[in-house]
């Protein structure tokens, strides 16, 4: 349910990719009679028996993929262990560049799929391990061919991992004020609007396009800075090809935060948002 | 890889105190320090997927044993027997693990790295079978026999009902020698075995000096806990913490604070090796 909630709170389409994206949905036969210009962000969850051709597009004439039909939008994978390996494998690529290459013997085409990747899974194959209330049944082995199930390289292509743990019964009754879509997202397209201000010369307009030279260039840190994150390199196991992901997520904390400059609490914050990383998971 | 040596039961060097038990391995498989075997020793055994609570006593009582010169004694397993030989080395590497396979399959793979560690430590590893020999679930419980053979006393860290550990206290009690456990909770899988034999007549111990006061060495024990100073910014989110995990949406709300600066404390907290996480975003102290 919450990954459904995130197109609400991303900034609004361009007219550009509207147009974009409505293309890629009519090539793929897909755009009903009463929407003739897709206005929203896509939102794409396949099953998790999906195969890799489906999600990245084929066919005789190669058609849109999954990952394609959710250009400029969300694509959401569901309990992703659950996924066979190869069809994940695919994803690697096309996280990376934004676009995919299909070739076929009719034809070879390029599609654009500029997509936020967001996935959900078990800690577990019981879904207990670190729970206080009831015991993981599972092995040592069976918790590591589960997690081993999702390549580290795939792992590390996703910014923010977090941890959530059940909500009890009694949680769900009652009532809590919380913040709206509304206001998030006028924070969001707030934070994006300081991006492409501060962007205007080099031709991109987020913080997630930023090149290896480019986050050296807006990513400066401070010298309590560094020392966290050498410190927590060291102490909590990071693997090393997280460290420029660190930087671009705390980067964008800066931002929502609305300061210049990054400062030590946005790098630890966005430190804690690689909890897969830790050490404990591989133990 | 260090030359193996085969220690036979009529050899003099083999240890004496093998000898004792009746069916005593005919040849015994050396890496390392051999000079161990016949030096004083306490085995410290226990489950293999243990808890925090397991792994932190069980290392820092094999710590503190080795302190006084015993030598500490363990199968090489992941969980409590990994820890165990982990807080022996801290001490300088009085430490012997019993394999209950061959050298060249090192079984669980991944303790390869211990097992390197141990020798370089000049620890020493047996096994009762030829190098070749590769892991077979049916031969780790006897190995067993060893360990609690080579060991004064055999001190049980976490179990479950019918383990592995429970095996190694049979064997200890046949053998004549002093079995001893940590208490754990009774709600936990991994304390059945354990509270089990303490009914059974295991003593009860909560440090280490419990272990040493039974073979006469002298015993000072402190009871004034030792209060962590942490820096004032951080005392907040610390004082709510215990040593139990506790999740940090109950660490947010005790503090009033949201969850990005509690999440920003805890970090700093843990850098600094104040606290640990653990799984399912849980905290606790150190």
């Amino acid at each position: 349910m919450m990954a459904r909630r995130i197109p609400s709170i991303l900034p609004d389409l361009t007219f550009e990719e509207a147009l974009e994206t409505t293309k890629i949905h009519s090539i793929a036969g897909i755009l009903s009679k009463d929407i003739p210009l897709i206005t929203k962000r896509p939102f794409r969850s396949p099953h998790h028996t999906i195969s890799s051709s489906s999600l990245v597009g084929g066919g005789k004439i190669p058609k849109p993929g999954e990952i394609s039909l959710a250009h400029n939008g969300v694509l959401f994978l569901d309990e992703l262990p659950e996924f066979n390996k190869n069809t994940l494998e695919v994803l690697r690529g096309p996280l990376e560049d934004g676009i995919i290459n299909i070739s076929r013997v009719n034809a070879s085409l390029t599609y654009p799929c500029n997509f936020m990747f967001v996935a959900s899974m078990n800690p577990c194959p019981c879904g207990y391990f670190g729970s206080k209330d009831k015991e993981c049944t599972c092995s040592p082995t069976s918790i590591e061919k589960y997690m081993g199930k999702i390549s580290g390289p795939l792992l590390d292509r996703i910014d923010i991992q977090i941890e959530v743990s059940a909500v009890k019964y009694q949680k769900l009754e009652e009532e809590i004020q919380s913040e709206n879509s509304e206001t998030i997202k006028q924070r969001v397209n707030k934070a994006r609007k300081i991006q492409q201000q501060r962007y205007k010369e080099v031709g991109i307009y987020a913080n997630s396009q930023l090149t290896p030279k480019l986050v050296n260039k807006y990513c400066k840190l401070d010298k309590e800075s560094k020392e966290i994150l050498k410190n927590a390199f060291e102490r909590l196991g990071l693997s090393a090809r997280a460290h420029g992901r660190i930087l671009k997520v705390a980067r964008t904390i800066a931002d929502l935060d609305e300061k210049e400059n990054i400062d030590s609490s946005h790098i630890a914050e966005a430190i804690q948002y690689r909890s897969l990383d830790k050490k404990y998971w591989k133990n | 890889m260090e030359k193996i040596k085969i220690l036979k039961s009529t050899d003099k060097k083999y240890p004496l105190k093998l000898l004792e038990i009746k069916d005593y391995p005919k040849e015994l498989y050396v890496i390392g320090n051999e000079k161990l075997l016949n030096k004083k020793s306490i085995a410290i055994v226990g489950s293999r997927d243990c808890t925090n609570y397991g792994a932190k006593y069980a290392e820092r009582f094999a710590e503190q044993i080795s302190k006084e010169n015993i030598c500490i004694v363990s199968g090489m397993a992941i969980g409590i027997d990994t820890c165990a030989h982990i807080g022996a080395l801290k001490e300088k590497g009085n430490t012997i693990a019993v394999l209950g396979c061959g050298f060249n399959h090192i079984y669980p793979e991944e303790n390869t790295e211990l097992f390197n560690k141990i020798i370089e430590n000049k620890g020493c590893v047996i096994s009762e079978y030829p190098p070749e020999t590769e892991a077979d679930l049916s031969k780790f419980p006897l190995r067993n026999r060893i360990i609690s053979a080579l060991s004064m006393g055999v001190l049980v860290v976490e179990a479950k009902h019918r383990s592995g550990s429970t095996v190694t206290a049979k064997y200890a009690k046949e053998q004549e020698k002093k079995v001893f456990c940590i208490p754990g909770n009774i709600d936990l899988k991994t304390s059945v075995g354990t509270n089990r034999l303490i009914q059974a007549g295991a003593k009860l111990v909560v440090c280490a000096e419990d272990i040493l006061a039974e073979y006469g060495f002298p015993v000072k024990i402190d009871e004034t806990e030792q209060e962590v100073i942490v820096e004032n910014e951080y005392a907040d989110v610390y004082n709510v913490l215990t040593y139990m995990p506790t999740n940090i949406n109950i660490i947010a709300k005790k503090c009033k604070l949201d969850i990005s600066k509690v999440s920003q404390k805890l970090l700093m907290m843990e850098i600094k090796g104040y606290i640990k996480s653990m799984p399912g975003n849980e905290y606790v102290r150190l």
